[in-house]
């Protein structure tokens, strides 16, 4: 017996491993259930168009602005001064430092490591991830993935290499792991967007993890073209 | 953890931060112009800037904000002085004249326009929920925005809202 919160957790891909796989063995046996799922597959595809929709939309100008102006203003309040290690005290370094230290040091424990070391001065930030979907176990994990995700590489490699794989087919998108081991991504099925746009669903091809909790993660990254080109435009940890 | 909370201590206001905001204020909005509150939200961040650039859920504090001057901006535009309010302080029922020029105004497809319609007749907890998740929260997040007690009651509230969306639109169709 499942409740709709459940199944509607399975639609969102937000159940763990082992109840995700409970719950679709009592989905896949049970119509009633498969209608449930449809609807909530049915609503988080409409609140997501409504969401990228809306951020589709441009900023008024006097915003952009005045956004501008105050990133300019902080960024020259910053003193361009060498960086000293010692100066330990500067929150902003050292909570870099010690992110950097315990991460590079064993506080992510893994197999397969999406971050490369050259990544770390453009590191991307959650507030740019744009209409990026970012969805999975917790709001930080799948947030912390998205920093060290080469997104620039990895959409282009699909970019260059999408229309001759089959679903099934294994490619790399010239990332590493943190032990310079080539990442493999396999292609795993097609779907279309609200929009008709031809999407595709691509999966790291074993589970990762990304911190020093022994927990790893299925992560799939969905692609979707429009006006030729395929830009990613959601990331699941599972 | 202590990594993912050194790592959230840099926020940055960017354009794509409003626009996110821009998502929620549209929803939650009912009676005042998203505009105005994510420019109000834009004023409040600049001007505490020192306060919050370190903060670890800056997207819950700014939507917590736009909340707040989401009500302000009704009460003093629409002079609905004492709009009855529940316990978290959140306006009950606000007249629907003007809701649909509020969202003309943003350019979006009509079928988006008519979805957030849809959740904008819908009451102040469904409105919320409904919006946060098409934001893409995380149900910790959502917990932090609505302040309820538990992540059950928000997968509870979020799960009963969506069905009733779900209802809605097709009734609409």
């Amino acid at each position: 017996m499942l409740d709709d919160i459940k199944i509607m957790q399975f639609a969102d891909g937000t159940l763990n491993s082992d109840e995700r796989e409970h719950v679709k063995n009592e989905i896949d046996n049970n119509p009633e259930y498969q209608k449930i799922l449809k609807d909530y597959m049915q609503t988080a595809d409409t609140l997501a168009g409504l969401g990228n929709e809306i951020r589709s939309l441009d900023l008024p100008e006097e915003l952009k602005l005045k956004i501008s102006n105050f990133n300019k203003k902080e960024s020259s309040s910053i003193p361009q001064k060498s960086f000293n290690f010692f100066n330990i005290f500067n929150l902003k370094y050292s909570a870099v430092a010690a992110a950097f230290a315990l991460f590079f040091t064993g506080g992510f424990y893994t197999n397969q490591m999406i971050a490369l070391k050259d990544q770390v001065p453009t590191m991307q930030t959650v507030a740019d991830k744009g209409s990026i979907k970012l969805r999975g176990s917790s709001s930080e994990t799948v947030s912390n993935f998205y920093r060290w995700f080469d997104e620039n590489k990895f959409i282009t490699s699909v970019n260059n290499k999408i229309n001759s794989l089959k679903n099934g087919d294994k490619f790399t998108a010239d990332i590493t792991d943190l032990n310079n081991q080539t990442v493999n991504f396999r292609l795993d099925k097609d779907f279309n967007d609200k929009d008709g746009n031809q999407c595709k669903i691509i999966s790291y091809d074993k589970k990762v993890s990304l911190e020093q909790s022994n927990k790893f993660f299925f992560i799939s990254l969905a692609v979707c073209k429009n006006n030729n080109i395929w830009k990613l435009v959601a990331i699941t940890l599972n | 953890m202590l990594l993912i909370l050194l790592i959230n201590m840099i926020n940055q206001l960017s354009e794509n931060f409003f626009k996110s905001l821009l998502v929620v204020a549209s929803g939650i909005s009912k009676g005042a112009d998203p505009y105005i509150l994510i420019n109000g939200v834009a004023e409040y961040l600049m001007k505490n800037w020192d306060h919050y650039k370190n903060h670890p859920n800056l997207k819950a504090i700014a939507i917590l904000k736009m909340k707040g001057l989401y009500i302000d901006e009704i009460r003093k535009n629409k002079n609905f002085q004492n709009l009855p309010t529940d316990d978290e302080g959140n306006i009950m029922d606000i007249p629907d004249d003007g809701e649909k020029s509020i969202v003309d105004k943003l350019e979006i497809k009509t079928e988006f326009k008519k979805t957030l319609l849809i959740i904008k007749t819908m009451g102040e907890k469904c409105r919320e929920i409904l919006i946060l998740a098409a934001e893409g929260l995380s149900m910790q997040e959502m917990l932090e925005v609505t302040k309820v007690k538990s992540l059950g009651t928000v997968l509870s509230r979020l799960s009963n809202c969506r069905k009733e969306l779900k209802e809605r639109l097709s009734n609409a169709r």
